[in-house]
């Protein structure tokens, strides 16, 4: 067991993704890569890493309803704002995912800050998740300092550094970094998936077409382990 | 990090749905969202494409 184990860690796959919070598709495509990954029985060889993409930086400090956001970045009426999240919303629910149509937006650099931070604790991803999930499910003011902590927390980060890190502007230069380094790799859509810097997916893809570049970078399924 | 960049693949398998890096529009993609997810087309060769410019 311990050989198998070796060999595992020997053989980890790095998956960067390049995301937004309120990207209705990183939404979607987080979970399907996660789908595609959880499907192999050698799962735990794949490391997911997040990677800053800030959408709307001129998005306002203070939080806005979504369909002023919406209209503000993509023009439009309320009426079309609400056909295209209804339309999202019908997509993320056949998906068996939550989506709630009564979200706030706001500016995301001094979240993506605190996901760096939590980058460097190597939970990265598992904060960013939880974050984004609890955003669009409707239960969490993602703009909410306390709020933030809490998430940071219950994933095992420390809460007064996500304060700390929040009050200053730590990580403002990875966060800059990251994005310009997506844009430089290709990323000509977001959700941007990135594996073993050997591939790269820009948009959401289907869950078939991430196992098949699972497939690509780290082999074949491999056959169910014998206990 | 940067010389893991060269040689690296851009799939060209459309996407189900994409936001713009540029404006941060979000757009419905080409692929059939219809369809079930887990029907997905097979990705080929063609819909890998070029390599990055070297750094």
């Amino acid at each position: 067991m311990v050989e198998q184990g070796a060999r595992s860690e020997e053989s980890q796959v790095v998956v960067e993704v390049w995301a937004d919070l309120g990207c209705p598709w990183c939404y979607l495509g987080k979970h399907r890569l996660q789908a595609a990954i959880s499907r192999r029985p050698d799962a735990g060889r794949f490391k997911i890493v997040m990677r800053s993409f800030e959408l709307d930086p001129g998005a306002p400090q203070e939080p806005e309803k979504n369909e002023e956001s919406f209209i503000r970045t993509h023009g439009g009426v309320a009426a079309q704002v609400l056909r295209a999240e209804r339309q999202m919303q019908a997509m993320a629910r056949k998906e068996g995912l939550e989506y709630s149509l009564d979200r706030l937006n706001a500016n995301t650099f001094g979240l993506h800050r605190v996901v760096q931070y939590a980058n460097d604790q190597g939970l990265g991803f598992e904060f960013f998740s939880a974050v984004q999930d609890g955003f669009f499910v409707g239960v969490l003011n993602p703009f909410d300092a306390d709020a933030l902590a809490g998430v940071a927390e219950s994933v095992g980060l420390d809460g007064r550094r996500v304060r700390e890190v929040l009050a200053g502007n730590e990580y403002a230069g990875r966060v800059r970094a990251d994005r310009r380094e997506g844009v430089e790799l290709g990323a000509t859509g977001v959700p941007f998936v990135v594996l073993d810097r050997r591939l790269a997916a820009p948009g959401a893809q289907k869950v078939a077409v991430y196992a098949q570049l699972l497939e690509r970078v780290a082999g074949p399924v491999p056959n169910e382990r014998v206990s | 990090m940067s010389a893991a960049k060269d040689g690296l693949q851009i799939v060209a398998a459309p996407a189900s749905g994409w936001c713009e890096p540029d404006t941060g529009a979000c757009h419905l993609g080409p692929a059939d969202e219809a369809v079930n997810n887990e029907d997905a087309e097979v990705l080929d060769d063609d819909h890998l494409r070029g390599s990055l410019p070297r750094h």
